[in-house]
C-alpha cells in the first residue's frame, strides 16, 4: 500500500486520457451539441439556445403556434416500458439459466459457457434478420402451426410490441447469464447445504440464501440488459416494422433524415437522463453497496 | 481457467464490435493509384468496378452507404471518397454546403446526351456538379395474388376499405413519401401552405392503419415473399422482386409518378479527381452502363445504353414510364418545407 500512495501522479495520465478520449469528450460534445442552433444539412452552428430541450415538451404546429406535445415523451415511456419488461423476462429466464449451468460439474460448465456465448459469433444484424424468417407470415412459425393444421390462417407475430419484446429478449439475455453465473459460480454453495441442514425448504434457501448472495450478479446483468435495450435501435426498426419507434430509432432519425442534430442531442442527454433515473430506482431496491 | 477466460474475451469483443457504428474512413494508398468509390449497395457491381481496375490499373476500393444522409455526414466529416452517387435533390445541398468539385468542363458536356428524362434535370440543369446516372420511379408494386381488385392509382394506395387487414407496404424515405403524396392530392412537390402539410398529415395517418411495414430495409425480400399485398416502391427494386416472384406486378398509378434520378459525382474531398474523371468516362460507355443498368435493375442515364440491354429488361414495365403519364421529377424542397416534412412524418410513425 505505502508504495501505492508515494506513485507519481503522472502515472494517472493514460487512465486520464483514456477516460478524456473514449468517455468525457464524446459526452461534452453530446452535451455542448443540444445547446446549439440547428444547421441544415446537418450539423450545427451558434448561437447558444435551449430550442431543443424545448422541442422535447413543444412542438409547433403548422400555422406557427407552440402547442404541447407528448409524442416524444411517450416514445421515452414506451421505450423504459419495453427495456423494463424486458430486464424483468431476462431475469426470469436467465437465472434458471445460470443456475443449471453453475450446478454442472464443474469440466461440463466451459462447454455451457460456450453454448451461452455462441450466438456472438454472428453479428447481431443477421441474428435479428433470422428473427424475421421465424416471424414473418409465411415463416417458420406460421408454417408449421399451419401445415398441423392448429391455425388455418397466419397469426401476425411480427411488427408488434411482442416482436420487439422478444428481439430484445433474444439480444440481451446472455448479458444477464454471465454475470448471474459467475456469481453462482464463486458462491459457497456449503451455505445451501447448511440451510437445508436448518430445515429450510427449497424455496426458502433460494429466497433467503442463493438470491442475496447472487445479488451482485443479478444487479450487474439487470443494468447490462436494461441499458441497451433503452436505446436498442435493431430490434424495433427490423421486428417493429418501423411502427414501434423506441428512443434509439428516434435518435438515429434525427440525426439522420430528420438533420436536426441539437435535438438529437438534447434526446441522448434524455435517455441518459432516464438511464440514470433508473439505475437509481435498481439501487434503491437491489443495494448498489453489494456491487462494489 | 484459460478457456473461460479465452470464451469471456470473446464476448467482450461482440459486446464491443456490436456497437461499432463508424466505418473507418477510406485510407490513403502509398504507390499504387486508388479510387475509392461510396455508393448504394444495389449500385456495387464489383465486375464492373474490376474490368475498370483491368483497364486503367486503378484499384478500386468500395465503401457503402445506406442513404443520402449518411452520405453528407460522411463527406462532411472528411471522408476523403473520390466518386459518390447522391439522389438528384441532394446535389444542390451537397454543393451548397461546398462538397462537391465542379466537373471538368469535358464532362460537363456529356450532359447534352442524357436521355430526355434526365437531360437538364431541375437540381443541376447544366451539369456542373453532377452527371446522372440511373434514373426510375417511384410507384406501386402490387402482389396479384393478394390484391382481386385491378389497381390503377394511388387511390386505391392510400384509402382501404375500413375491415381490411394490415397489408401495405410504405418506404420509409421523407422526401420519396412526400412527393407520393403530393402526386396523390394533386399539388406540386415542397409545397410551403399550411393546408398542404395537413392535408398530407391527414392522408398519411388515414392510411397509417392499413400499413404493416414502414421501411425500406429489406423489402424486395418482403415483395418476394409475399409480406406485403401492395408496396410503395422504387421501380427497380420491383423489377428485382418480381425476377424472384411472377405474383408482382409494378403499377404506373394515373395520377402520376415520381421521377428521381441518382448521380455521379466528385466529392470536395476526393484525393484522387483524375481517377474519378477516368471513372465517369468509364461508366458512361454505353457498353458498361448498359452491364451496370442490368446490374441495379433501373433505367440507365444513355439511350444508347438502354438500346444495348437485353429486349426482356428494356422493355419491361419497370423501365418504360407510359407516355403522357404526369411524372415529375423530384426536387430539392427549402430547408423549412424538408423541416414541416419531417414532422408530418415523426407523427406518422410515432
Amino acid at each position: 500500500m505505502h508504495g501505492v500512495r508515494n506513485a507519481a501522479p503522472w502515472l494517472l495520465s493514460p487512465f486520464l486520457m483514456i477516460m478524456g478520449v473514449f468517455f468525457a469528450a464524446p459526452l461534452l460534445l453530446v452535451v455542448g451539441y443540444s445547446f446549439m442552433t440547428a444547421h441544415y444539412p446537418g450539423g450545427v452552428e451558434f448561437p447558444l439556445t435551449l430550442d431543443a430541450y424545448v422541442k422535447i415538451f413543444y412542438d409547433t404546429d403548422f400555422d406557427g403556434n407552440k402547442v404541447f406535445d407528448p409524442s416524444f415523451l411517450l416514445i421515452c415511456w414506451k421505450s423504459l416500458k419495453l427495456a423494463g419488461l424486458c430486464t424483468i423476462l431476462c431475469l426470469r429466464a436467465g437465472f434458471p439459466m445460470a443456475y443449471f449451468m453453475a450446478t454442472r460439474p464443474p469440466q461440463q460448465r466451459n462447454l455451457w459457457m460456450m453454448l451461452v456465448t455462441i450466438p456472438f459469433w454472428t453479428n447481431l444484424l443477421i441474428r435479428t434478420y433470422s428473427w424475421i424468417l421465424i416471424l414473418r407470415d409465411e415463416g417458420l412459425v406460421n408454417n408449421i402451426l399451419m401445415s398441423t393444421g392448429i391455425t388455418s390462417s397466419p397469426i401476425t407475430l411480427m411488427c408488434s410490441d411482442f416482436a420487439v419484446g422478444l428481439g430484445l429478449l433474444y439480444s440481451y439475455l446472455p448479458f444477464m447469464v454471465l454475470p448471474i453465473y459467475a456469481n453462482l459460480e464463486r458462491m459457497d454453495w456449503r451455505l445451501v447445504e447448511a440451510a437445508s441442514d436448518l430445515y429450510a425448504t427449497r424455496w426458502q434457501t433460494l429466497r433467503k440464501v442463493t438470491i442475496p448472495l447472487t445479488m451482485p450478479g443479478i444487479l450487474a446483468g439487470s443494468i447490462l440488459v436494461f441499458i441497451p435495450s433503452i436505446g436498442s435501435f435493431l430490434a424495433p426498426q427490423l421486428l417493429g416494422c418501423g411502427q414501434q419507434m423506441m428512443l434509439g430509432n428516434k435518435i438515429e432519425n434525427l440525426f439522420g433524415q430528420g438533420g436536426d442534430w441539437p435535438f438529437g442531442s438534447a434526446a441522448s442527454v434524455a435517455l441518459m437522463i432516464i438511464v440514470m433515473i433508473g439505475l437509481m430506482i435498481m439501487s434503491r431496491r437491489g443495494g448498489i453497496k453489494e456491487l462494489v | 481457467m484459460k478457456l473461460k477466460s479465452f470464451l469471456l474475451a470473446i464476448s467482450a469483443v461482440a459486446l464491443l464490435s456490436g456497437s461499432a457504428v463508424f466505418v473507418s474512413g477510406a485510407a490513403r494508398a502509398e504507390e499504387k493509384q486508388k479510387l475509392f468509390i461510396y455508393t448504394w449497395d444495389t449500385y456495387k457491381n464489383d465486375d464492373l468496378f474490376k474490368q475498370f481496375e483491368k483497364e486503367t490499373g486503378i484499384d478500386v476500393v468500395t465503401d457503402i452507404y445506406s442513404s443520402n444522409d449518411a452520405l453528407i455526414a460522411k463527406i462532411k466529416a472528411g471522408g476523403a471518397y473520390d466518386i459518390v452517387m447522391p439522389s438528384g435533390p441532394y446535389i444542390p445541398l451537397l454543393a451548397g454546403e461546398k462538397l462537391l468539385q465542379p466537373l471538368p468542363a469535358d464532362l460537363q458536356a456529356m450532359g447534352e446526351k442524357m436521355a430526355t428524362n434526365v437531360k437538364n434535370p431541375g437540381f443541376d440543369p447544366k451539369n456542373e456538379h453532377s452527371l446522372p446516372l440511373f434514373y426510375g420511379t417511384t410507384g406501386i408494386a402490387v402482389n396479384t395474388k393478394l390484391v382481386k381488385e385491378d389497381v390503377t392509382s394511388w387511390s386505391q394506395f392510400f384509402t382501404r376499405p375500413k375491415d381490411e387487414k394490415k397489408t401495405l407496404g410504405v418506404l420509409d424515405d421523407t422526401g420519396t413519401v412526400m412527393d407520393i403524396a403530393a402526386i396523390q392530392l394533386g399539388r406540386p412537390y415542397c409545397e410551403d401552405n399550411p393546408d398542404t402539410y395537413k392535408a398530407i398529415q391527414a392522408l398519411l395517418l388515414a392510411q397509417k392503419p392499413f400499413v404493416k411495414v414502414y421501411g425500406a430495409t429489406g423489402y424486395i425480400e418482403r415483395m418476394a415473399a409475399s409480406d406485403v399485398a401492395m408496396q410503395m416502391a422504387w421501380s427497380g427494386d420491383a423489377y428485382l422482386a418480381r425476377k424472384q416472384n411472377k405474383d408482382i406486378k409494378y403499377v404506373y398509378p394515373k395520377e402520376g409518378v415520381e421521377v428521381w434520378i441518382d448521380n455521379l459525382a466528385i466529392p470536395s474531398t476526393s484525393k484522387n479527381p483524375e481517377n474519378a474523371k477516368k471513372f465517369i468516362e468509364f461508366v458512361l460507355k454505353p457498353e458498361n452502363l448498359a452491364q451496370y443498368a442490368e446490374f441495379s435493375g433501373y433505367v440507365p442515364s444513355l439511350d444508347a445504353a438502354k438500346d444495348l440491354m437485353p429486349a426482356e429488361i428494356k422493355d419491361a414495365p419497370e423501365f418504360n414510364i407510359p407516355a403522357g403519364l404526369n411524372a415529375p421529377v423530384s426536387a430539392t424542397c427549402a430547408p423549412k418545407v424538408v423541416k414541416n416534412q419531417q414532422k408530418i412524418w415523426d407523427r406518422v410513425l410515432k
